[in-house]
């Protein structure tokens, strides 16, 4: 490393020798700060990490930084302490890794990584492969089938956790200690991945047995849901890790937290590739196993936050409380794992009367300003991903939060009446006039400006309004169940991206880019049904026209309005046709209107579409590796 | 019969729509997604021409007409070692997959889509066709003729030897944009000394007929990020400008000496065309042809009387040349014998939707529905006070230029206004000049032209009594346009207000965007291009938004880039992680601004 100081993360040098230090701006983070390069009196602890170690959603205001900092404090009052922040959302490994090795030039006494979420970066399944990548898809195909995919996936993972945590752990050299503390990950976090194709009638049977594990679970017959995904686990193999998470559900469901949480970790170890749900920032189990055997050998001390959850909570099981979404934590999470930490860097001070209990008492507390606004910020994220099998859990945890969002600052009831008032079709939330309002309550700006309908979460919003006693719900939705009538009268089509139920749907070739219609104006059906929302004020019919194309001809496609069946569309032939449709006047709410499309069963020659694929990625091209039930070019309601 | 016309996966992707003969619509993706010269799938545009031509569905397609000849192409960038894929089938398959048709696919070849998009959108009954871009799959350079239905290509240049790469790569080498700054270069030029002409002159050698080779110790055509040698650093003595830094002296130099050697060689090689095809008619398309003051010597010094150039002679133009032609394969007809008329060809909005829009955005506009007359007097008044206005009326303009659909509009007589509008609207470099609208009543009194110039595609001289230093360049030329009142009549009735009050039939005209960024598309896009901009007041449609109307909070939300939702890439490899590298990295230029993640 040169001898020149260079900036760490968002940290810039200026002076040199003696009266160097590094600064940020209040741009990037909540306030200005200067911090000499060395200081000998101090204990200096850095933290790195990614978004969960830089505290999303509550940062800036609520960070693991300051939890670890003041707590460490408050446990030795006698000493200087500082922690310093070099965590940051969405950085991937070579910029850990950077920051690594620049932080050397703080000379800390210990490194935190809190890190492993998002080293899955770059090893992305498509669509942005490159050629060779996509010639080792074909061999993997032809010689395992798409499980090949997955077991490469995974390999590479591995390969490049074992560099991480070798090459981490060795920027810490001298007096200064490494400690990697696990990512914990929530059980709870549910994510519906389709069945890739699979040779001969496996995709039909899996399909099948989804059915059947969908309708006894709805049944509460949990034996049965354990049969059946196991005879799903049978076919798919880990592959998607949806038979795992029923049996998750099950067992949790028969009190067995344990074999529920191996189950759970077992579905996120499924589905953690990256497939056509983007791979979520999280760590799958064999990664975990990587951190906590390099231990060893690389000489530095791993720190079990699972288990710190377990011990606290005094279960195997974690779900919500600890978590806002599928990784980043709460801020009671957050207290936990930063006294977690908090204790090992004790006992490595020679302070091992320190305990968790005590630790616990003195890490601080975020504010209710913030609480409130993780609870918007989570509720809305797990809208756009909770799946329909398990809707009903879904929609009411996203209710809960944003009711607890309410009752915790007044400032939440207005961010969620201006959610309510963007829907407005006229303008796109950025332009519009109510914006400033939403911009109070920090970090929800995103979600309030989200173009999406999001017709979970606006449910959630409306029912919490409702039971707050918000006389005016009416009167605030009335102008924009007028707006989508005046879109009405041009023609609105469901199948943009804003009026999709959920967030997977995209198509593998639009997966990045959520609010446009990118990579695909058509929307591509993954799953046997599709689901589309919209408002309306119900006063009077509307028309549908419905541009579709669907194999195999010669069956039906049904359409359903709020639940309700509409004349079945006939797919007489492979394809395009147009078909007009009312939708009555009877069968349409004011408000929340849903409109489902139920397709025929996928029964293409899967061998067949798998041996294309296998072709187009020897020549290094995109291919598609799930079955497409049925293609819609427009769903255009008018008047 | 409905053909749709595509360029795509290189630059500016394109599509547009031939419905029963007539031109329905055209419109690059750029427009819609914001990002600008997207290269990807024109799926929004696809869309939007499908809607243009009555809520079409891809089943109502009958053909889809390529651009290129991905089997061509390919071959040249393997031999390149560019390729991003080794699959002939891939723009195909890409654009079956994106669009969702089953009808056929017919590609033509690059230069025979240029010179098409030319030909048959130029009236002409017969003309040679001429046609100069940096590469299509092997052909830099192409010599044609045409006769009716008929195009032939009857000579070609082959690649490395381009004039169009010539032009880029010292338009690299003065540290601009390739594929995008090359016009920047030529407004440059009339700041220089044409000091380096031999030395440019060098670096390519007139042969016979209509060859010519470029000395290729100059030139590495065979990397992405940097096009010519340390040889031509070298020969001009000095080194590669860094990218906004200050333009010197020198780099206008070698500016104005390039433009001479451009000029210079396209005219021997038009002279050339001419005693292939001795017409009185030519038509110019590729990339080399948006050099407007190139093509204005062609008209003056070349031999041929009658000149059209594609408005969007760049790749877009050529999505028109291969639905043409696509045409006359399916039908044995030309799609049409008239010239394209205007290009009014992207989206249109209603003053109704428009008006919902001012309303929920918080902003208190100035309404002149059914009031068309005050309206005008209205902006005449903000145009008589110096104020720069965002003009917003009828369908996008199909082309890099605006033409009176999404313009930034100003008095040409303000001494401050080119500085005004470089520095604190546009946000670009203060060198570059503003183009002239005007009447065609009125055009022979200002302007040096003698003919109309409806698609801004030639400069001529300014020989107007007015001083018109906003508009006129340091050479005293003018990249003009000329306005009728047929095709644009409210834009005419503008500029009719402006001279009964001023006296002066010509306004300053130039694209409706910023620095970096497509022109506008949507009225939303015109309010926050406003807000982020020191336009004083946007008119659109029937109303008027000034400056003061538009809330604080839009101004803030405005900088705030639209789009969706990008955050942090990894743009560097660590060497500890290059076990993963033919993995990670992505084929070149897939995502326009990098991988999308999150948190």
């Amino acid at each position: 490393m040169s001898n020149n100081p260079t900036a760490i993360l968002d940290w810039k040098p200026s002076g040199s020798g003696d009266t160097l230090v590094f600064e940020r701006s209040a741009v990037q983070r909540c306030k200005p700060q200067k911090l000499p390069a060395l200081h000998p009196d101090r204990l200096r602890v850095c933290l790195f990490g990614e978004s969960l170690a830089a505290g999303f959603p509550l940062a800036p205001a609520f960070t693991p930084a300051m939890i670890l900092e003041d707590t460490l404090r408050a446990a030795l009052p006698d000493l200087q302490i500082e922690v310093i922040d070099l965590a940051m959302p969405n950085m991937g490994p070579s910029e850990q890794l950077r920051v690594a090795e620049a932080a050397q030039q703080l000379g800390p006494d210990a490194c935190v990584f809190l890190t492993g979420n998002n080293w899955y970066y770059g090893l992305t399944f498509e669509p942005t492969a490159s050629i060779e990548a996509r010639k080792i898809y074909a061999k993997e195909i032809e010689k395992n089938g798409v499980r090949g995919l997955t077991k490469e996936f995974r390999q590479q993972l591995s390969e490049r956790a074992e560099v991480m945590v070798k090459a981490l752990s060795a920027t810490a050299t001298g007096k200064t200690k490494a400690y990697f503390a696990i990512p914990p990950t929530n059980h709870a976090w549910e994510r519906l991945n389709p069945l890739p194709l699979l040779p001969g009638d496996e995709n039909k049977t899996w399909q099948s047995l989804l059915g059947e594990a969908m309708t006894a679970e709805g049944k509460k017959d949990y034996t049965k849901v354990l049969e059946i995904s196991a005879a799903m686990a049978k076919i798919d193999q880990g592959l998607t890790g949806t038979p795992e998470r029923f049996q998750a559900r099950a067992l949790l469901a028969l009190g067995k937290k344990r074999e529920a949480r191996d189950a759970a970790m077992s579905a996120i170890d499924g589905c953690n590739w990256q497939n056509v749900t983007w791979a979520l920032p999280q760590v799958p189990s064999f990664v975990a196993d990587i951190i906590q055997t390099g231990a060893q050998k690389y000489k530095y001390k791993s720190i079990d936050i699972e288990k710190a959850f377990t011990d606290e909570t005094a279960s195997p099981w974690h779900e919500f409380n600890l978590f806002y979404d599928h990784c980043h934590l709460s801020a009671e999470g957050m207290r936990i794992a930063m006294a977690r930490i908090a204790l090992s860097l004790l006992e490595d001070l020679g302070f091992p009367a320190a305990n968790m209990k005590t630790l616990l008492t003195q890490a601080p507390k975020p504010l209710a300003l913030n609480l409130a606004s993780g609870a918007i910020q989570g509720a809305h994220w797990l809208s756009q991903f909770y799946p329909d099998y398990a809707s009903k859990d879904g929609v009411q945890r996203i209710e809960d939060s944003l009711r607890e969002s309410v009752q915790t600052h007044a400032l939440s009831a207005s961010v969620l009446n201006d959610y309510v008032r963007l829907r407005h079709l006229a303008v796109s939330p950025g332009l519009s006039a109510v914006m400033p309002k939403a911009a109070h309550l920090p970090g929800v700006g995103a979600v309030v400006a989200s173009s999406k309908l999001n017709a979970v979460f606006l449910a959630g919003a409306l029912k919490v309004l409702e039971d707050k006693g918000a006389k005016e719900t009416g009167e605030l939705l009335a102008p924009i169940l007028e707006s989508y009538r005046s879109r009405f009268s041009e023609g609105l089509d469901l199948t943009q991206p804003s009026y999709r139920t959920w967030f997977w749907e995209r198509t593998p070739t639009s997966w990045f880019d959520p609010q446009e219609r990118q990579g695909s104006p058509i929307y591509r059906a993954l799953w046997p049904k599709s689901q589309f929302s919209f408002l309306d004020t119900g006063a009077s019919e509307l028309n549908l026209e419905f541009v579709f194309r669907s194999l195999p001809a010669g069956r039906s496609v049904n359409l359903r309005l709020n639940g309700s069946e509409l004349s079945a569309a006939k797919s007489e032939t492979a394809k395009w046709q147009t078909v007009k449709i009312k939708l009555p006047q009877a069968k349409l709410k004011r408000g929340l209107n849903s409109l489902e499309v139920e397709w025929p069963a996928f029964t293409a020659d899967t061998s067949q579409l798998l041996n294309e694929a296998k072709s187009q990625f020897e020549k290094g091209s995109e291919a598609e590796i799930f079955p497409v039930f049925g293609e819609i070019f427009a769903l255009r309601v008018y008047i | 019969m409905n053909i749709i016309g595509v360029s795509a996966f290189y630059h500016e992707s394109t599509c547009c729509l031939i419905q029963d003969g007539r031109l329905i619509a055209a419109v690059p993706e750029e427009r819609f997604t914001r990002v600008k010269y997207d290269r990807r799938a024109p799926v929004n545009a696809f869309r939007y021409c499908l809607e243009a031509g009555g809520n079409l569905s891809p089943g109502d397609i009958d053909c889809i007409a390529y651009y290129e000849d991905p089997v061509k192409k390919l071959a040249r960038q393997k031999a390149m070692g560019l390729a991003e894929h080794e699959d002939t089938d891939k723009p195909e398959r890409d654009l079956r997959s994106a669009f969702g048709v089953d009808c056929p696919f017919i590609a033509f070849d690059h230069h025979l889509s240029h010179a098409a998009g030319s030909f048959y959108f130029s009236g002409f009954p017969e003309a040679a066709v001429f046609t100069v871009d940096g590469v299509g799959e092997w052909a830099t350079t192409t010599y044609g003729s045409g006769k009716g239905k008929d195009l032939k290509i009857l000579e070609e240049v082959h690649f490395p030897h381009s004039i169009g790469l010539l032009y880029s790569a010292v338009t690299d080498f003065l540290g601009f944009q390739v594929l995008s700054d090359e016009y920047k270069v030529m407004g440059l030029a009339p700041y220089g000394k044409p000091i380096f002409v031999d030395k440019i002159q060098s670096l390519i050698q007139l042969g016979d007929k209509g060859q010519f080779k470029l000395d290729l110790k100059y030139f590495d055509f065979s990397q992405a990020k940097r096009m010519f040698t340390d040889e031509l650093a070298v020969l001009l003595g000095t080194g590669q400008r860094v990218k906004e830094s200050e333009v010197a002296q020198i780099h206008m130099d070698i500016a104005k000496s390039l433009q001479v050697v451009l000029e210079n060689t396209l005219l021997d090689k038009v002279r050339y065309l001419h005693t292939l095809v001795p017409s009185d008619n030519l038509c110019l398309s590729g990339g080399v042809s948006l050099n407007c003051v190139a093509n204005r010597r062609i008209h003056r010094e070349g031999p041929f009387k009658n000149i059209f150039v594609q408005p969007a002679s760049g790749d877009s133009g050529s999505a028109l040349g291969a639905a043409a032609l696509a045409h006359i394969k399916l039908t044995g007809k030309r799609h049409t014998e008239e010239r394209i008329p205007h290009v009014f060809l992207g989206p249109g909005y209603e003053s109704e939707s428009i008006s919902d829009l001012i309303t929920q955005s918080g902003i208190k506009a100035l309404d002149f529905r059914g009031k068309e007359a005050e309206l005008l007097e209205a902006i005449v008044d903000r145009l008589n006070e110096q104020k720069v206005i965002g003009w917003f009326h009828g369908r996008m303009e199909f082309g890099p230029r605006a033409l009176g659909a999404r313009s930034i509009i100003a008095d040409p007589r303000d001494v401050t206004m080119r500085d005004r509008l470089n520095a604190l609207v546009k946000k670009r470099e203060g060198f570059r000049p503003f183009a002239p609208v005007i009447l065609e009543a009125h055009m022979n009194e200002h302007m040096d032209i003698g003919e109309t110039s409806r698609f801004m595609t030639e400069t001529c001289l300014v020989k107007s009594k007015l001083d018109l230093p906003a508009i006129t360049h340091v050479d005293g030329s003018a990249r003009v346009q000329t306005v009728d009142p047929q095709t644009s009549p409210r834009f005419s009735r503008l500029l009719e207000a402006f001279n009964r009050r001023t006296g002066c039939p010509i306004l300053v005209n130039t694209s409706f965007n910023v620095r970096g960024e497509p022109i506008v598309c949507t009225p939303e896009d015109a309010i926050r291009c406003m807000a982020n901009s020191q336009i004083d007041s946007l008119v659109l449609e029937d109303f008027i938004i000034d400056k003061a109307q538009i809330p604080a909070f839009l101004r803030k939300a405005a900088q705030l880039a639209p789009g969706p939702f990008r955050d942090r890439v990894e743009s560097d490899l660590h060497p500890l992680l290059s076990g993963n590298l033919e993995r990670w990295r992505p084929a070149e230029g897939v995502l326009p601004e990098g991988v999308y993640t999150f948190v």
